[in-house]
């Protein structure tokens, strides 16, 4: 059984999916998980591959407890102008299925 | 032609119902999706990747219509394929998955009985059909700087690379992903008028695969390649690409996340938003090739570190260091070389509110961050490809295309 597919979880696990991306810029205060903190600057040496290890990642977090959410395989198109909130109403709310 | 004619008379027949009815489903396509299940000793690990049916809808759908069963039908053919499980969720009320054992080559006619029937469209991206792609990950890197000592003397480095042709492997399997293969090309170097600085240009043509791998909570990446490898170089009053190595390489990087911790740490204090950069090793190994004489040159082993600390808008510090070992190398050539270069460099975006001057030079969008930069750089020793002797201090701009 999985998580209930609320706005406060879906954002809890973007965070988690954004810190398990390797680079670390999102942190969850409990349940209120401050947007402000999280990235917006991807260094063009990354650029490339964020995309695939972004979705690796959300597919790793929202597959497993306490998620357990089905995902589908489509990677965000990220540039440095992508914003926290737009992956998060935009490609993550695509992307996760109860 | 069977086919055709099934699939028209489903047109025509769904048309005839979508006229009673107020909701049509405006596009549906195939999409793989990744599914949770439980082993036997209750570990959720991943299913394999399985082939379903997305519906796009111009208005929202109520839970009870969409999933209701009985509202849907899809037929191959003659056949009725079984929808297993329909998938809907408040957050995007507008869209339906559908989930059943889906072919990626088949063609599939949909009907929705509150609605027209369509016909199921492939994707072209990664989540439909197609595990090919061409001409991903393009990306351009400049900087022309000026020297400090050589008030005269400009210099430009670039740095360029696209995945010309790109071959889709496999999805996430446990901890483990192969993501991709891809045939690539990469080109690098400085340019300048001044010897001394003139470090040369290096291209390859070739394969890579970038293995993923998660452990502690995070994600691990490599990169593995195999290319052939041009290096050039103009010595005083030669041409500018004058082919001085040309030889098969392998290479592998590594990224070592653990080491951005004081950054995410620092980040999550101050509220600065740019992705601190993890530590990266490169190695690369070069077989013996020949220059355009077809004079013999030796093989060489290639390291470099990268590692970037970005404590703020105002202050992104970059140190590199490489090393290069050679074998068999001539009489009057070197063995090894060594190089360390720092940089300081500002983000001008984040400067555009402040100074107006920037909007008129940069364009005024607020949002596009981290595409131009100011820099100072030191730079000390020889460096691949053409391990000139460099000590040079220089002020430049940077654009990231």
């Amino acid at each position: 059984m999985g998580l209930l597919l609320s706005e406060s979880n879906m954002k809890k696990a973007f965070c988690e999916s954004l810190a398990t991306a390797g680079i670390g810029a999102a942190e969850s205060h409990g349940d209120d998980v401050l947007a402000e903190l999280i990235i917006k600057v991807v260094p063009s040496e990354m650029l490339n591959d964020f995309p695939s290890r972004l979705l690796a990642s959300a597919t790793k977090v929202c597959s497993n407890d306490p998620y357990n959410w089905r995902v589908l395989q489509r990677e965000p198109e990220f540039d440095e102008e992508t914003i926290f909130q737009m992956l998060l109403d935009g490609w993550f709310n695509e992307i996760v299925w109860p | 032609m069977k086919k055709w004619l099934l699939f028209f008379n489903f047109m025509f027949i769904g048309l005839s119902v979508s006229t009673l009815r107020a909701q049509n489903p405006e596009a549906a396509r195939l999409v793989r999706m990744v599914e949770p299940v439980e082993n036997e000793a209750g570990i959720v690990i991943f299913r394999k990747i399985s082939y379903n049916i997305e519906c796009h809808f111009s208005e929202t759908l109520s839970r009870d219509s969409a999933e209701l069963a009985e509202n849907w039908k899809i037929t191959f053919g003659d056949k009725i394929v079984p929808v297993t499980q329909i998938l809907w969720k408040r957050t995007l009320a507008n869209r339906v998955i559908l989930m059943g054992e889906f072919n990626i080559h088949d063609a599939y006619v949909l009907q929705y009985m509150q609605g027209k029937p369509i016909q199921v469209q492939k994707d072209s991206s990664m989540s439909g059909i197609s595990p090919w792609a061409f001409g991903r990950g393009k990306a351009l890197d400049m900087a022309v700087r000026r020297l400090a000592d050589k008030k005269a003397l400009l210099a430009l480095d670039y740095k360029f690379n696209v995945n010309i042709l790109e071959r889709y492997l496999t999805s996430l399997q446990g901890n483990f992903w192969f993501r991709d293969l891809s045939f690539n090309m990469l080109s690098e170097g400085t340019l300048a008028a001044d010897e001394s600085v003139r470090n040369g240009t290096r291209t390859a043509l070739g394969l890579a695969t970038a293995p993923y791998y998660f452990v502690g909570g995070l994600i691990y990446r490599a990169e593995i390649s195999a290319a052939y490898q041009f290096e050039t170089f103009a010595d005083v009053g030669n041409r500018l690409f004058n082919i001085i190595n040309k030889a098969l390489t392998i290479g592998l990087d590594l990224e070592l996340p653990y080491t951005n911790y004081p950054m995410y740490k620092l980040h999550s204090k101050t509220g600065y938003v740019r992705l601190a950069m993890p530590l990266t090793v490169k190695l690369g190994y070069l077989f013996e090739g020949e220059n355009k004489e077809g004079i013999g040159t030796p093989s060489r082993l290639d390291i470099e570190a990268r590692y970037e600390l970005a404590f703020s808008p105002f202050l992104i510090l970059k140190g590199t260091w490489a090393y290069s070992r050679f074998w068999n190398a001539p009489a009057d050539f070197i063995n090894d070389a060594t190089f360390y270069s720092l940089t300081i460099a500002q983000d001008l975006d984040i400067l555009k509110d402040k100074i107006e001057l920037l909007n008129l030079l940069l364009g005024g969008q607020k949002e596009a961050l981290g595409k131009h930069f100011i820099f100072y750089r030191i730079s000390v020793g020889r460096r691949a490809p053409a391990f000139q002797d460099i000590r040079e201090q220089s002020f430049g701009f940077g654009l990231y295309l």
